[in-house]
């Protein structure tokens, strides 16, 4: 079974679970999530789980959430594992110990903590401006094992410039700039006494806490690979980590495109290329984040683009930011053998 | 440096030309929904780009002007500022006082941008310059 498959059979698995056996019975509450979780893959029934979700942490915090997942994990249904200060949804002791692989590689090799607590904590600090009963609602939620094998997947594009690979990299002048990754339900909408918690950011990076997030409205997303969850969450992943670790490019990026006259400002100039995506259109940021996003995960899209954008507009073909992301990125200068090529869109697995 | 850009916001495109013999012009480019302008930069002047609809400005920017504390110069544009959301990113601010003629987009304690414009309505504002950057997920 190719990697692809397995990781689809097991998302398939983790949305039809079966109700808890008689007579202990699922509590209402994750009788409610169960349900939910049923129908589980549109954008309604993301915002169905986030609202359970504080009937979620209750049932897993407590003694009735530990027999529960025991008596799924003997079972053979899916469970929550605790790995670490982390919780992770898995189908079986093997995806439990890989959950737990890919926790302690991501430390070990790029120097990066799974830490859901630092997550919430970054979400706090970021948006000092909203309103103390939303701040206090922030709370860090249950990993998807598909979103743990898509961060292993996304961060292996960035490995030169990661942990102690970094320091015999281009890059080794600099402090890595992420150091933790985090799974928290929700984000807040805006940093200002009427910022609400968010029920759409699917991922959000934070400078000031080397941390990036990603959230529960993620879970079910496939905006950019339509019927592809689990690519579209290493593709949200890569672009969250983009804004870390190629902020430093930005200004480069930027001068050989053409399309901006600093980071916030279009330049308006006829010809310029425009980004890959209307989401890149906001800001330079985006865009090189959008960019490498699709250099990294989907390479043909960016270099062909969206089939339908005119030149000048985003989703056009994006040939000089390919070739820009490709300059860049093999300045990273690695051993031969040991370099992050692309994806190819027709080989995922 | 708002004082700086009171001074400058009422000058034509040809005297800005004529002050500044360092100034370059790219005509026929955008600044956000005004479009066609010219942009002028003329560093002598200004720290950024001057936007012209013929001789007429229509747009002083600065963009990340350093030095630059955003409490203060909210404290210097006084009460009446409206919140619109803004294209430096989804935590950034952009306040805008339409009557006084002048915007800047605010993050973490840094201005992303100030605009200064000539006085006008937030509906005008609205409508004519400001392009929503849409709804930021990630
Ligand atoms: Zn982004």
């Amino acid at each position: 079974m190719t990697k692809r498959a397995k990781e689809d059979e097991l998302t398939a698995e983790r949305r039809t679970p079966e109700a808890v056996p008689a007579p202990a019975g699922p509590p209402p509450e994750l009788a409610r999530v169960l349900a939910a979780q049923r129908g589980a893959g549109n954008a309604m029934v993301s915002r169905a789980l986030i609202k359970q979700r504080t009937g979620v942490r209750q049932i897993h915090g407590d003694w009735i959430g530990d027999i529960v997942n025991k008596a799924k994990k003997s079972a053979g249904m899916p469970y929550v594992a605790t790995i670490g200060s982390e919780k992770v949804q898995v189908v079986s002791a093997a995806e439990e110990a890989e959950a737990a692989r890919i926790i302690k590689d991501i430390q070990d090799k790029y120097g990066i903590e799974v830490s859901t607590s630092k997550g919430v904590q970054a979400v706090k600090d970021h948006y000092d401006k909203a309103p103390e009963d939303v701040r206090k609602k922030v709370k860090g939620a249950t990993w998807l094992f598909a979103e743990l094998v898509a961060l292993e997947r996304a961060l292996a594009h960035f490995a030169p410039i990661l942990g102690s690979r970094r320091s015999t990299s281009e890059r080794i002048g600099a402090e890595q700039e992420i150091t933790s990754a985090s799974k928290v339900d929700q984000s807040i909408t805006k940093n200002t006494a009427t910022g609400a918690l968010d029920d759409a950011t699917l991922g959000e990076f934070f400078r000031d806490s080397k941390n990036f997030a990603l959230f529960t409205p993620g879970e079910t997303s496939d905006i950019d690979f339509p019927g592809d969850v689990p690519k579209q969450l290493e593709a949200t992943t890569v672009h969250e980590i983009a804004h870390g670790l190629m902020k430093y490019a930005e200004g480069d990026f930027m001068k050989e495109t053409g399309y901006w006259t600093d980071r916030a400002t279009k330049s308006g100039t006829a010809g310029a290329e425009a980004p890959p995506t209307s989401y890149g259109d906001k800001n330079a940021s985006e865009d090189l984040s959008e960019s490498t996003m699709f250099f990294f995960v989907s390479p043909d899209r960016l270099k062909n683009g969206d089939g339908s954008a005119a030149a000048g507009t985003p989703g056009n073909p994006c040939p000089k930011r390919y070739a820009f992301l490709e300059k860049i990125v093999g300045k990273w200068k690695l051993p031969v053998g040991d370099f992050p090529t692309p994806n190819k869109d027709t080989a995922y697995a | 440096m708002l004082d700086q850009a009171y001074a400058l916001r009422g000058l034509s495109r040809d005297e800005v030309l004529s002050r500044a013999p360092d100034a370059v012009v790219e005509d026929g480019v955008r600044y956000e929904r005004l479009r066609p302008v010219a942009r002028v930069r003329a560093a002598s002047l200004w720290p950024g780009f001057f936007y012209f609809d013929g001789d007429r400005q229509v747009m002083l920017y600065a963009g990340a002007p350093e030095d630059v504390d955003p409490d203060a110069l909210a404290a210097a544009l006084g009460p009446g500022a409206h919140e619109l959301r803004s294209r430096a990113g989804k935590r950034a601010v952009l306040y805008v006082w339409p009557e006084r003629g002048v915007a800047f987009s605010e993050e973490d304690g840094a201005v992303d941008f100030l605009e200064v414009f000539a006085p006008t309505t937030l509906a005008d504002y609205s409508e004519r310059i400001y392009e929503d950057p849409g709804q930021f997920i990630r």
